[in-house]
């Protein structure tokens, strides 16, 4: 049960971390309020095509997709689902490796908010989707670490694993 | 226990002498990795002392040295938690803390506890404790991903004024090859190692 509670809590805190901003720049006289994807599509309009696609794979597809797999390997683990545990073992292992890589926006807001301090010429404050956002990457992670992968694998019998008793 | 290799996903039980020589060890249950072939305990400490230097100087360097019209600013990964922190966004100061320097410092302190002994011919103390120290505090350091946000940062910094990476920057990159080397070692080999020290 607990990885699901912590998934439910990555879901509810997703939403704000989606829509609130997550940076704020002042360059005088331009003031910019960006969220995850608009500051996506403003990297995209300067013509930095490869750090918005880095962006937005991180940030974006990498907790979707993180959300998503784990809701379906606590469903089929739940349902003791004979479904390619192969696959599923796989996707959890794939988990494991990218789930921390979604913090890349907070640290990058943090660095630029440390860094950018130049007074009334330009400054640039994290905004309210930080801590939301921090909060679904940690608590997918937690969801993640407390998900068992033998719970794929307990109730299937060596038949349906090699074909053979 | 030596010859035994246990499959962390699915429980699989498999004799080492039976895994082939060849490739990465697999499972032959679920094909999940089953452990490195390198156990060079020499290599990995020299290996953890590396990290250990480079973690002291991504703390103790600036990262990114920063001047527009003569206003010169730095940021150090202190200067970046505690702006979080100046932003009233504690619990955002606290994530890279423990991410960035606490984690970090502890999992390579502990390498150091477990390794040095083990090298001179004794069983570190608390060693089993130790071990699953390590292997919890593993996920929750994300040097590489700073690294990756530090190269985003100055690219969106470019454009805006002339932007300089420091000698912090500088021990981060080493920092994390460090960390993706001390991956690729085998870390039931300190098990066996220390079951040799005792017996």
């Amino acid at each position: 049960m607990r990885p699901l509670a912590f998934l439910v809590a990555a879901v509810a805190l997703y939403w704000p971390a989606n829509t609130l901003p997550m940076m704020v720049t002042d360059q005088f006289p331009v003031h910019r309020s960006d969220t995850i994807l608009s500051g996506v599509a403003f990297l995209w309009s300067e013509g930095s095509w490869l750090l918005a696609a880095l962006v937005f794979t991180a940030s974006f597809v990498v907790p979707m997709l993180k959300v998503g797999a784990l809701g379906t390997l606590l469903v089929t683990s739940a349902r003791r689902s004979a479904w390619q545990p192969r696959g599923r073992t796989k996707v959890y292992r794939v988990l494991e490796i990218v789930g921390h890589w979604s913090m890349l926006d907070v640290f990058v807001v943090a660095l630029l908010a440390a860094v950018v301090q130049l007074g009334r010429f330009a400054s640039v404050e994290p905004g309210p989707a930080v801590v939301p956002f921090a909060g679904v990457v940690l608590l997918t992670m937690l969801a993640s670490a407390s998900f068992d992968p033998r719970s794929i694998w307990d109730h299937l019998g060596a038949r349906s694993v090699y074909g053979r008793e | 226990m030596s010859e035994l290799a246990i499959c962390r996903y699915c429980d699989t039980v498999h004799r080492r002498s039976e895994v082939p020589r060849r490739g990465t060890p697999r499972c032959v249950t679920c094909d999940s990795p089953l452990y490195h072939r390198n156990n060079d305990l020499g290599a990995m400490l020299a290996v953890t002392l590396t990290a250990t230097i480079a973690l002291v100087v991504a703390n103790g360097f600036p990262l990114i040295t920063m001047s527009v019209n003569g206003l010169r600013t730095e940021a150090t990964l202190w200067s970046a938690i505690l702006a979080s922190y100046d932003h009233e966004l504690p619990l955002v100061a606290a994530a890279l803390a423990i991410t960035l320097i606490i984690a970090p410092f502890i999992e390579l302190f502990l390498l150091l506890w477990v390794l040095v002994p083990l090298r001179a011919g004794a069983r570190p103390l608390g060693f089993s404790t130790i071990m699953r120290a390590i292997h919890i505090m593993r996920p929750w350091r994300m040097v590489e991903v700073f690294l990756l946000g530090l190269v985003v940062a100055v690219v969106k910094l470019a454009g805006l004024a002339s932007t300089v990476p420091g000698w912090g920057a500088f021990g981060i990159v080493v920092l994390t090859l460090a960390l993706a080397s001390l991956a690729s070692f085998d870390t039931s080999a300190l098990w066996r190692r220390a079951d040799q020290v005792r017996a």
